[in-house]
């Protein structure tokens, strides 16, 4: 409609334009018609005026004329005729005007001929005349003519001048008076009289002539055709005037109507360009992105909101392609589908994930149209929303959804009545019913009916003032189950604070506590046993003395360990070591009374409460017991295992007061039943452990010991089973205390570890045997080395090694005539330190040794990996052969270990010819004991090496 | 009585004033149109035979005529009439004896066309040309070529050069009063009191009426003059009165060159024309006067 209205005035204006375009030629035409009308009109005003000369010249008759005069008048005449004629009058002013100008020229070229001829009668009459005159003067006043002819003569010229002069108009009867004149004096010879004669007649005859000539002059009209070409002229010319006058009215008319149109385009257009202005406003500031671009899709315009959304400024983008933005990452069909819609020059909408120009991945919601103008693709015009946010929102509410389905809790979500709106998975899984069932109802369908209604009612009284209420609960399942669960109720609230739902979490607790029940065992024992593990045993120990403390009451602690369990763990495997550590417990556990406790403490150590045994004598019985049933060969798999254990007493309060004393008592009680043969039991006593008098004692006196020279070295030759012959010594330390007396190593050592002056008598020790095995090899040169013990205390000390490099300087020893003996417990407090300083000795050159092997528990696997040389078996295993077959066994064991794995073995404590014998067997190396010879002084020493 | 004395005073006093007026020096031409004429007015092409051209019968040097009773045209045919001076006949009123051509123009295409001239006829004379060197002259000129009015147009242009100013007369007319004598003086005296003026003044001292060859007494007369174009009984014998200019170089004299003695002409223009005696010392005078009538010719200066 708009269109129309608008092509209406385009049409319109065209319409007034081609008006105005006719009129204006039209009158461009009348214009051209008038332009020689000022020349046409001083032609014909010039005839006009011309003519009347004419008119003027024909009564002249009484002067002279210079024709020259009335010839440039008729030339005059001619020419304006002739420019007349020569121009576009008849075109201009149309051929009426011509046909007058023809009458013009014919009745001029009449009017001339009268002309001629009047100048020629005009020429002899004045010439006559002027001759008459003079004629009259001389005859009349010459006395020789007769009066009467004198008379006659002034008569005839007398009037002839009437005539002349118009007086009158009587030629004839001047011609009667001439012919009697002429009568009366035929004076012929007289030559004036005779001039006089025919001057007078002609004059008669070219007066006469001159007055026709005039009168015809007067007959011929010549101003009248003038006068009407004038008019004509005049008239035609005001037409045109007047039809100029209408043209320009005309003009005017259109002029308006064309300003009119104009004027309602523009107003249109005004309103086209607030229009635009509001949609140019509206577009800059749109939420949306707006970009135009081209047909080539360059951009030639993008909004404010494009700017801040891709970072890309106006003037840094335009001219480019919308690709820009591409980040690659939008599915390749939805471009495929854009650009074949846009091909088709359809709209397209759809989403696309486009990059910043910092980089930053943006989604957009974008609709792209191609504009068409005049069926002529001109623009694309996209307009984009930055939907980041809200595929973020979708994204996370995606998540939440799957969280809120997927979740372990229960999730109920009721309105303000409690009725349930929606659950998840969760809580159908946990409640039992299904969503069906559970829509529409309320919580109160899951009430256990264990609490009172107080209790909800407080609940609810803390959602209504909190907003919330979170607590344990019991819940009663669709089947019955008594769920526990940890509920927790928050109300949501509007704008005006009025409740509008409640969400409910719903955590099952029941797996919680099951788990927490498991943990709490698994945290307490010992998985491989199920005993009780240490934590557990304290946690119970402590429970336990707390009750016997306030009750006066004893009990005993027993210390268990298997005897030689290490043995068949490297031997057998650990697998079948586990089966028999289960054994084992099992058979302590069924032993013992309910309260009673077994704990495992970690390898083949079990600690046992006995709160039933308040004596020692009950105690020594539930020992015997366990020996005994521990005793009872086990079987496993092929193996029949015969296992027997050490057990050491600790009683309360007697042994100790607090724990740590106890289990350490214990311990030592167990090791002194160790020491007596294992297999038996032990109370501790106080003759057990040094006690801190002794103790402080020794201390002291050892303070002493080095500054007195109380300390000095025994050696006992190690030798060759072979052939007996003597390699080496090993160097055992003695105290002869002054004040105290002579101290055993066992005794003194331990308080010297204690005190840390180990790390001062080590490094005597150790300086004291290189000068004498310097002094030992000067008297025999088949010793090859010197062995000496090193305290793990010794390992401690940081400048150890550079101590003993000192020494090695010093005393001019060398590091491979040096064996460093070590404990085998050392290698089981095996770290990292301890390999690496074993390895720096290794390193030094100096030879290694395992002391008191098959005591501890070194694994296999670890020995393998130790910078050793030897092993040494202990004294125990060599004891009781041959009467022991078990040790014997062990000791072949430990053997032939040592061999497979490239050591050397040396046995200890061979004091019979028998043992000897049988190590030889064996196959073991080197061997030292009071048989070959017990550990003798320097100066013994020096004689036995003489001996040899 | 008083009434015809004032006529006569009158007429005294107006009979003849000083009605003859000098040559100018220059008339405005085309000069390039006039250059061209110059070469057609020399050229023999004109004529049919290639035998006469207008300086044929119009010597320049001797007055503007061929000082001959009657021209001789092509084949030495002889014409009616005595040849009329070129000169100063751009300042005639009509051309020709009988002044049947009103303008120069008309007048260039009579010679060219009469038999007893040169016998030409334009239909043939312009393609003639059109092979000449003219061909390029005149189209120098004329867009639209070689016509008939081009060459009359270009001849005429000339004919306006062909002019004699500064005759002593007309310098004594311009106010130097010692240009001509005494006696030419009383001649002119003479001539205007004898009427001589009444018909040779203005311009050219002539060439602005018709007359009646006699209009006193009758002269032995053959031609019928104005008659001829008329058929009015009146126009009988009439014919252009002739310019006095360089009439001392123009014999011999009157329409059929009846007189070569310029006295003669003085005398039998007084008896024919005037109707009245004149004396041998009066003619004298006035022939006197007319020779101071020469003005200088400009041939070959254009």
């Amino acid at each position: 409609m708009k269109f129309t209205k608008k092509s209406l005035f385009i049409y319109l204006l065209v319409f007034n334009l081609l008006i105005l375009f006719g009129l204006f030629t039209y009158l461009f035409k009348i214009e051209s018609h008038i332009k020689h009308y000022n020349t046409y009109k001083k032609n014909i005003t010039n005839l006009i005026l011309i003519e009347r000369e004419f008119k003027h010249f024909f009564l002249l008759k009484d002067q002279f004329i210079n024709f020259d005069t009335i010839v440039n008048e008729t030339k005059k005449f001619e020419s304006n005729l002739n420019a007349l004629y020569s121009s576009n009058l008849e075109k201009d002013f149309g051929s009426d005007i011509i046909k007058k100008l023809n009458l013009t020229k014919s009745t001029y070229e009449k009017k001339l001929l009268l002309i001629e001829d009047y100048k020629s009668i005009q020429a002899s009459i004045l010439n006559s005349l002027h001759y008459l005159l003079d004629l009259n003067k001389t005859i009349k006043n010459n006395k020789k003519y007769d009066i009467k002819l004198r008379n006659g003569v002034d008569d005839i010229i007398f009037l002839i001048l009437h005539n002349y002069i118009n007086i009158s108009n009587d030629f004839q009867k001047v011609t009667k008076k001439i012919k009697s004149l002429e009568k009366k004096n035929p004076l012929l010879d007289n030559n004036q009289i005779k001039y006089f004669f025919i001057h007078s007649n002609k004059m008669i005859l070219l007066l006469e002539k001159s007055f026709k000539i005039t009168r015809d002059s007067n007959k011929i009209l010549l101003d009248k055709p003038l006068n009407e070409m004038d008019y004509n002229l005049d008239e035609i010319y005001n037409n045109y005037l007047k039809q100029q006058l209408i043209i320009s009215f005309l003009f005017f008319i259109s002029s308006i109507l064309i300003m009119l149109c104009l004027v309602k385009i523009y107003l249109d257009t005004l309103k086209i360009k607030d229009e635009l202005l509001a949609f140019k406003y509206a577009v800059e500031h749109s939420d949306n992105s707006v970009i135009l671009t081209d047909s080539n899709r360059k951009i030639l315009y993008v909004n404010e909101i494009f700017e801040s959304t891709t970072g890309y400024l106006k003037n840094e983008i335009l001219g480019e392609d919308p690709k820009i933005l591409s980040s690659g990452l939008s599915d390749k069909t939805i471009i495929t589908d854009l650009n074949e819609k846009l091909k088709e020059g359809k709209k397209w909408k759809g989403e696309l994930i486009n990059k910043k120009k910092d980089g930053t991945i943006f989604y957009e919601k974008a609709s792209i149209v191609p504009i068409f103008i005049n069926k002529k693709l001109r623009n694309y015009l996209a307009i984009k929303l930055d939907i980041t946010k809200y595929i973020k929102q979708r994204e996370e509410l995606k998540e939440s959804s799957i969280v809120f389905e997927n979740t372990e809790e229960g999730i109920v979500i009721t309105d303000a009545k409690q009725n349930i709106l929606l659950v998840n998975q969760a809580f159908q899984k946990i409640s039992g019913y299904t969503k069906e069932e559970l829509l529409g109802n309320k919580p109160s369908l899951l009430k256990s009916f264990r609490h009172d209604r107080f209790f909800y009612k407080k609940m609810w009284h803390n959602i209504k003032e909190k907003g919330y209420w979170k607590g344990k609960i019991y819940d009663q399942a669709k089947d019955g189950t008594i769920i526990p669960t940890w509920l927790n109720i928050t109300a949501v609230k509007d704008k005006n604070n009025k409740v509008v739902k409640y969400i409910s979490i719903h955590t099952n607790l029941q797996d919680i506590i099951d788990n927490q029940e498991k943990a709490d065992y698994l945290a307490y024992h010992d998985s491989l046993t199920n005993l009780p593990n240490r934590i557990k045993l304290e946690e119970h120990l402590a429970h336990v003395l707390s009750v016997a403390k306030r009750n006066h009451l004893e009990l005993s602690i027993l210390f268990l360990d298997l005897d030689r369990f290490k043995i068949i763990n490297d031997t057998l495997g650990h697998q079948v070591g586990d089966i028999l550590l289960q054994n084992v417990a099992k058979r302590i556990k069924k032993v013992l009374r309910d309260i009673d406790m077994v704990a495992r403490m970690g390898g083949d150590e079990f600690i046992i409460v006995l709160e039933t045994a308040r004596d020692k004598k009950s105690a020594a019985y539930v020992c015997q017991k366990i020996l005994d049933t521990i005793r009872e060969p086990i079987k496993i798999a092929e193996h029949t295992l015969n296992i027997s254990a050490s057990i050491g007493i600790a009683m309360f309060p007697s042994s100790g007061k607090n724990i740590t004393t106890l289990i350490k008592n214990a311990d030592t009680a167990m090791y002194h039943a160790k020491k007596l043969g294992k297999n038996n039991y032990q109370y501790y006593n106080n003759e057990l452990s040094i006690n801190v008098h002794d103790q402080l004692k020794i201390e002291q006196a050892l303070k002493l010991a080095l500054l007195n020279n109380e300390l000095y070295l025994n050696y006992q030759p190690q030798y060759t089973l072979k052939n007996r012959k003597i390699i080496s010594f090993e160097a055992l330390v003695r105290w002869n205390s002054k004040k105290i007396g002579s101290i055993s190593p066992n005794v003194f050592i331990p308080v010297a570890e204690d005190t840390g002056m180990i790390i001062e008598i080590g490094e005597y020790i150790f300086e004291q045997a290189c000068r004498d095995f310097i002094e030992f090899k000067k008297v025999n040169k088949q010793l090859q080395y010197i062995a000496i013990n090193i305290s793990s205390i010794q390992f401690r000390d940081k400048d150890f090694i550079s101590k003993i490099k000192n020494i090695l300087k010093k005393t001019n020893i060398l590091s491979s005539e040096i064996e460093i003996e070590i404990t085998e417990r050392y290698i089981m407090e095996f770290n990292k330190l301890n390999i690496t300083i074993l390895e720096e000795l290794k390193a030094l050159g100096f030879r290694m040794s395992i002391d008191d092997f098959g005591t501890g528990y070194s694994s296999m696997n670890y020995l393998s990996k130790l910078p050793i040389d030897t092993i040494k078996v202990d004294k125990s295993f060599v004891d009781d052969i041959p009467i022991d077959n078990n040790n014997m066994q062990i000791s072949k064991a430990i053997i032939a270990l040592s061999k497979s794995l490239g050591y050397k073995t040396v046995a200890e404590g061979i004091e019979k010819k028998e043992q000897e014998d049988y190590l030889l067997s064996l196959d073991c190396n080197i061997g030292q004991g009071y048989l070959f010879s017990k550990p003798l002084d320097f100066e013994n020493a020096i004689k036995f090496l003489k001996q040899k | 009585m008083i009434k015809f004395t004032l006529l006569l005073i009158f007429l005294s006093i107006t009979a003849f004033p000083n009605t003859i007026t000098p040559i100018p020096n220059h008339l405005k031409i085309n000069k390039e149109k006039a250059q061209l004429g110059k070469l057609l007015f020399n050229d023999t092409r004109l004529s049919r035979d290639d035998t006469i051209s207008c300086a044929s019968c119009h010597f320049l040097k001797e007055g503007g005529d061929d000082n001959l009773k009657v021209s001789i045209g092509i084949n030495g045919l002889k014409g009616e009439l005595n040849a009329p001076t070129v000169l100063n006949s751009v300042f005639n009123f009509r051309q020709f004896w009988d002044g049947r051509a009103k303008t120069l123009q008309e007048q260039v295409l009579g010679p060219i066309e009469n038999p007893v001239e040169m016998d030409n006829d334009f239909k043939i004379l312009v393609p003639k040309l059109k092979k000449t060197e003219y061909k390029q002259l005149f189209l120098n000129i004329y867009k639209e070529g070689i016509t008939k009015e081009s060459i009359s147009d270009a001849i005429s242009e000339y004919e306006k050069t062909l002019i004699t100013p500064n005759s002593p007369f007309d310098r004594y007319l311009r106010g130097d009063k010692n240009a001509i004598t005494k006696i030419q003086k009383e001649g002119y005296e003479l001539f205007k009191e004898k009427g001589c003026i009444s018909c040779h003044h203005g311009i050219n001292i002539g060439g602005n009426l018709y007359s009646k060859f006699g209009v006193m007494i009758n002269p032995d007369i053959k031609n019928l003059g104005k008659f001829n174009l008329t058929n009015n009984e009146d126009d009988k014998y009439s014919f252009k009165v002739p310019s006095l200019r360089n009439i001392e170089k123009t014999p011999p004299y009157f329409h059929d060159g009846r007189v070569s003695d310029l006295n003669e002409v003085v005398k039998l223009m007084t008896l024919y024309q005037l109707g009245r005696d004149i004396s041998d010392a009066e003619v004298f005078k006035i022939v006197e006067f007319l020779k101071s009538l020469n003005g200088e010719i400009k041939v070959g200066k254009e």
